[in-house]
């Protein structure tokens, strides 16, 4: 009886300010929301960690094994995998485990240092060119438009020929035309947002010209900037496999993946393993960036998803 | 009520497109007194948000020219740089617009928000002070625990909320003029009347003064001291608030009162809608812009535009039935 007798007198205002306060949920940010969705995401996942793995490995894995990647053992080549070199050895008899973490190295040092360019001239030119618009944007995209219409691989032929191959001008022709698809995307992005009222409310306010670029449009078009990337990061690696498969890419005795596959092709009959770990590696990477990319975009537009 | 604060003369915008131009308001004068609320009504697209953001100069400029001269405190502000106006906008003018929903930037805080304007005209504060400012205006408006709410995004609040933190936004700095640009359409009758009592004390407790666009008559009855009628981007008539609905002088005003239902109507009379369109601002006016829609038309309606005239002390409006000769 006496607990109704207090349940049912008048509400004091300082209860009131508590229940009002309790209302009030902690505020879960955009990106937070965007995590929980990707954790569900059982494919994107399995591509998170497989990443990961991998750059674990290519950090670690050479000091696994007491074999250094360019010394020969002429005795022991064309090993198939066994309990002294785990993945076998190569024609000169190097170790392939060591070569395959090394060569992951290489690949995704290049794949994201790539990238990375791409993002930073992808992004500032696309914005810069949608938030001017005009004859400033209609300028910028048209020589955007004539570099990408160069063919790639007489550009990256001319490069090889002019600076020599090596890393730099692999990376240096991946981001020669790398950046125009990050630029477009960027820059139809910052178009469909600059009519927003919360960019003319920046305006209004009197925010500069740059901080409403960095600090209103950019941050809005985060998330399809960051699936391009993680779709770019794997295109970039696989152009440098491609590249160094052809022969214009690192030189021995540096590995990469696509060096790797290129010296194990001929002996594919006999001696299989040194195509195939490289190949499933490039293989493993590619599909763990996609479904990487795949997941992230769900994520961050669930309305995609149907 | 005496000194002008916004002195508007001859102001014209035209957008550009590829091909054509878009003539959207030709040539509009105005005053605004300190501590006066004008309202600017007329139906959709006939140059209100146009004139609106030309004054504050939010047109992208590679393809909109702005003619005519907007004196603010003496100056005029169409012959400041970039950079000298954004330090007007936000602290001397700033303004509010129709859809909650988008006008906040749903990556950023909402205290975030708030502080970028007083950071931006007050660099000398500390931010802590500035902090304090933002919660402050927050209450002000009606955020119930603002503190809490500084740092929520803005996708966690309703509607009405988000209106009261983009008037939050706009008011921290204390500006002189407030245009609010429809800034009730989009929210519920309740809500709405929510936020025009709130202008209305914010108003009262600053010295501000409002430029309220809309085309609710019933919003301009209770809130502005004054009314344009803008129709094709002319203003076709400008009255003190009672006057107007008392006594409309233009066809076009008049039009616009008959066609609000009332509750006194009979049950089986129809509404008074407006026949007609409003004619294509792309090209060139050659006569009145209302003679095709308007009852009264006479010839001189179709060959001449009709000039703002006296019809009383404190009454102007555009139309031949003023001038002397058409008196039989």
């Amino acid at each position: 009886m006496s607990d109704d007798t207090i349940l049912f007198t008048p509400l004091s205002s300082s209860a009131r300010a508590t229940v009002e306060e309790a209302e009030i949920l902690p505020s879960s940010s955009y990106w937070k929301e965007a995590w929980i969705r990707l954790k569900a995401n059982r494919l994107a996942m399995f591509g998170l960690y497989a990443l990961c793995f991998l750059i674990v490995m290519a950090i670690l894995g050479p000091f696994l094994s007491p074999y250094s990647y360019y010394e020969t053992h002429l005795q022991l080549k064309n090993q198939s995998p066994d309990a002294q070199f785990w993945l076998g050895t190569d024609e000169l008899g190097r170790d392939l485990f060591t070569r395959c973490w090394w060569g992951a190295r290489i690949s995704l040092f290049v794949g994201i240092t790539a990238s990375l360019v791409d993002l930073i001239i992808g992004v500032l030119y696309g914005s810069i060119a949608a938030f001017f618009g005009g004859k400033t944007d209609e300028w910028m995209m048209r020589i955007a438009d004539v570099l990408c219409a160069i063919p790639y691989l007489l550009v990256v032929i001319l490069l090889m020929v002019i600076i020599g191959s090596g890393i730099t001008s692999i990376i240096l022709a991946l981001t020669l035309t790398g950046w125009i698809n990050m630029a477009r995307i960027v820059r139809s992005q910052i178009l469909q947002l600059k009519q927003q009222d919360f960019v003319t409310a920046a305006h209004v306010i009197g925010a500069s010209n740059r901080r409403i670029l960095f600090r209103h449009l950019i941050p809005n078009a985060m998330a399809p900037i960051i699936v391009t990337l993680t779709l770019t990061i794997p295109s970039a690696i696989f152009a440098e496999a491609f590249l160094s498969f052809l022969g214009l890419g690192v030189q021995a005795p540096i590995a990469s993946w696509g060096t790797m596959a290129n010296d194990g092709l001929p002996a594919l009959r006999y001696y299989p393993w040194r195509l195939f770990f490289p190949a499933i590696l490039i293989s493993l990477t590619m599909f763990s960036f996609n479904v990487l990319g795949d997941g992230l975009r769900d994520a961050f537009d669930p309305r995609l998803k149907k | 009520m005496t000194t002008s604060l916004l002195d508007v003369e001859d102001l014209n915008v035209s957008f550009h497109m590829r091909h054509r131009s878009l003539h959207a308001v030709r040539g509009i004068t105005f005053t605004l007194h300190e501590g006066q609320t004008i309202g600017i009504v007329g139906e959709s697209g006939c140059g209100k948000s146009a004139a609106a953001k030309a004054l504050v100069q939010l047109h992208p400029r590679h393809n909109t020219t702005i003619q005519g001269k907007v004196l603010y405190k003496g100056q005029n502000l169409l012959e400041l740089s970039d950079r000298q106006m954004q330090r007007v906008r936000g602290k001397e003018i700033s303004m509010i617009f129709q859809d909650p929903m988008s006008s906040l930037n749903p990556t950023m805080k909402i205290g975030t928000q708030i502080t970028e304007g007083i950071k931006r005209h007050h660099p000398e504060l500390s931010s802590q002070a500035i902090r304090q400012q933002a919660i402050d205006m927050l209450s002000k408006v009606g955020i119930p625990s603002p503190e809490l709410r500084f740092d929520a995004y803005p996708h966690t609040l309703s509607g009405g909320m988000r209106q009261r933190v983009m008037i939050a936004l706009a008011l921290v700095c204390q500006p002189h003029l407030l245009i609010a640009d429809e800034p009730t359409t989009a929210l519920d009758v309740t809500i709405q009347a929510q936020i025009l009592d709130l202008l209305k004390k914010i108003k009262q407790d600053g010295n501000m003064s409002i430029i309220l666009i809309t085309h609710d008559l019933s919003v301009v009855a209770h809130f502005c001291d004054r009314v344009l009628v803008m129709y094709a981007g002319k203003i076709v008539e400008d009255a003190p608030v009672h006057q107007l609905f008392s006594q409309p002088q233009h066809p076009y005003t008049k039009r616009l009162l008959l066609a609000i239902p009332r509750l006194d109507q009979a049950k089986n009379q129809s509404l008074h809608p407006i026949e007609g369109m409003p004619p294509n601002l792309s090209l060139p006016l050659k006569g009145c812009g209302f003679c095709t829609r308007c009852e009264d038309a006479m010839h001189i309606c179709a060959e001449q535009g009709p000039e703002l005239i006296h019809v009383g002390p404190h009454h102007r409006a555009a139309c031949f039935k003023h001038d002397k000769r058409a008196r039989p």
